[in-house]
């Protein structure tokens, strides 16, 4: 679905954002792309939905460049930025004006989704609150059913009990003709949702791996305080003593944890990364 | 499907424009209408009246004034932020999304002012004490052709200026036309000076020169058309760069 190869990107050619990216994305996948403030998540984003050209290397969407935003690429792809300015009109209005962009806009599953979000369709969207703004176009991005739909920190400005809501909405939105992209710094955002994680380092994708992968490779665990834990590769104090990442030798499967993997990855000890360069899909740093 | 142009793409696309932006297009034409009052009201009683002179130069600066500032907004959704990112990426072509901001800024944009400037000075003449009658602004045609030519060429620029600019646009258009007059006027004297030499008091860039004596040259209205050529043939040109713009847009 989504192939990159190559991508330089830079607003000046000087300071490169994104440095020789190499990304295959599939669809019946949910993407969760993390990354710190500023790692260049947006940049990557706006790379896949060609409302940024790269520098050099190529982005492509089913084999037609990004850039050049095709109506017919373009329809299978739904973009939702992270800040939300809305037109002055209904729920309702913007299915009947904009649904029909997308031929397989669903109107009854829109307004379900607006329901379950506890969104009134009748109401004029520049009277609704950011939150509530959000999620009427969560609803939307969800009901046009594209190939592609990237979300770029969807959870940011929803309210706690929506969170969820959110998690269990895209879940059920997700078929094995959709892939869906979501960036976030919020990694517990992504908690049971995301099969696939892809960490942006340093103008550089670190992991390109599927929970199941890292579950099947890492054991995620507790030690006591000050301990020495044999093979780890990572480990940070916590209230109950440490938590540790270690290589998983075929023992039981641990819940990964996204937030420790994250630290692991963009601290300032390589030997988590290292451990993974096997699987990943470009080197690690 | 075709790629460029498709007629229900661009219907649905013209549907969805008007829709969002009705209420606000037509407060806009509430706005424009209530100014005309005022500056045509304001005119008639301190003179009496309205002469067809006086209407002519107020419909030609509303024109003016209130096209480009319009024109300079259109593309405007495209700049920046998420607004821009949803339009941008908004399954229509380029051109459709051009098409409609130019249809908007210019054929619904005249037809929409030429309605408001009569009602407001068929109201404001109905009123006042005076007999003047309401002015054919399309009587002579030396005059709409003259006019019509700086129109479309300052439409051109302020449609490069909405796509071009970020935010602000009618303002950064605007004080990058000015400054550019202001250059192209001080060229043009230093020029002027060199050839008839110092004894003049002000030159108007392919128009007239005052002399000190109090005479004035100028270029008769035969001499004046060819000048209007390059002018036109920079309409198209603006318009295709703002296009072009629109097609390079990146967030």
């Amino acid at each position: 679905m989504v192939r990159i190869r190559n991508l330089h990107f830079g607003y000046s050619r000087r300071a490169l954002q994104l440095e020789n990216l190499n990304l295959d994305l599939q669809r019946g996948r949910i993407y969760g792309l993390l990354g710190k403030n500023g790692a260049g998540k947006s940049t990557l984003l706006k790379n896949i939905v060609g409302l940024a050209f790269p520098v050099s290397g190529t982005c492509e969407l089913d084999g037609h460049a990004a850039a050049r935003r095709r109506p017919d690429t373009l329809q299978d792809l739904f973009f939702l930025p992270e800040d939300v300015q809305v037109p002055a009109i209904t729920a309702t209005q913007l299915a009947a004006g904009t649904g029909g962009f997308y031929p397989r806009f669903d109107a009854a599953a829109f307004h379900d989704y607006l329901r379950e979000l506890e969104v009134p369709a009748g109401a004029k969207l520049t009277a609704l609150s950011f939150g509530q703004q959000k999620k009427v176009l969560i609803a939307f991005a969800l009901a046009t059913n594209t190939g592609l739909l990237v979300l770029d920190e969807p959870t940011n400005g929803l309210d706690i009990p929506s969170k969820a809501q959110f998690r269990k909405l895209v879940a059920r939105a997700l078929g094995e003709e959709r892939c869906v992209i979501i960036s976030t710094h919020q990694v517990r955002d992504l908690d049971s949702l995301i099969d696939t994680v892809l960490v942006l380092h340093e103008r550089r994708v670190v992991l390109n791996a599927t929970i199941d992968e890292l579950a099947e490779r890492l054991h995620f665990g507790t030690a006591p305080a000050g301990a020495a834990v044999p093979e780890a590769l990572y480990a940070e104090p916590s209230v109950r003593g440490q938590q540790v990442i270690r290589p998983n030798h075929g023992e039981t499967f641990s819940k990964v944890d996204l937030e420790i993997l994250f630290n692991a990855l963009t601290g300032s000890s390589s030997a988590l990364a290292t451990y993974l360069t096997q699987l990943q899909h470009e080197p690690v740093l | 499907m075709n790629q460029f142009f498709s007629f229900s793409r661009f219907g649905r696309l013209l549907r969805k424009h008007t829709t969002e932006n009705l209420a606000s297009y037509a407060l806009g034409a509430a706005v424009l209408l209530g100014g005309m009052l005022v500056v045509l009201g304001f005119v008639s009683y301190v003179g009496g009246g309205v002469s067809h002179a006086g209407q002519a130069v107020l419909f030609i600066l509303f024109l003016m004034g209130a096209g480009s500032f319009f024109t300079s907004t259109v593309l405007g959704q495209f700049g920046s932020g998420s607004r821009a990112a949803l339009a941008l990426t908004l399954p229509a072509s380029q051109f459709e999304k051009y098409l409609v901001a130019w249809l908007f800024s210019l054929p619904v944009f005249l037809a929409v002012f030429v309605a408001d400037f009569y009602l407001a000075d068929w109201l404001v003449l109905s009123l006042s004490p005076g007999n003047e009658t309401l002015v054919n602004i399309f009587g002579d045609a030396e005059t709409v052709v003259t006019v019509g030519t700086v129109f479309l060429v300052l439409h051109g620029v302020a449609l490069y200026g909405s796509i071009f600019f970020r935010q602000y646009q009618f303002i950064k258009t605007a004080f990058v036309f000015f400054l550019a007059t202001t250059v192209l006027v001080f060229i043009n004297y230093q020029v002027m000076k060199g050839v008839i030499g110092p004894e003049f008091k002000m030159a108007t860039p392919l128009g007239s020169v005052n002399l000190l004596n109090g005479s004035s040259v100028r270029l008769t209205s035969e001499q004046a058309r060819p000048i209007m050529l390059p002018l036109l043939a920079l309409l198209p040109l603006l318009w295709l760069a703002a296009y072009a713009r629109l097609t390079e847009k990146q967030l």
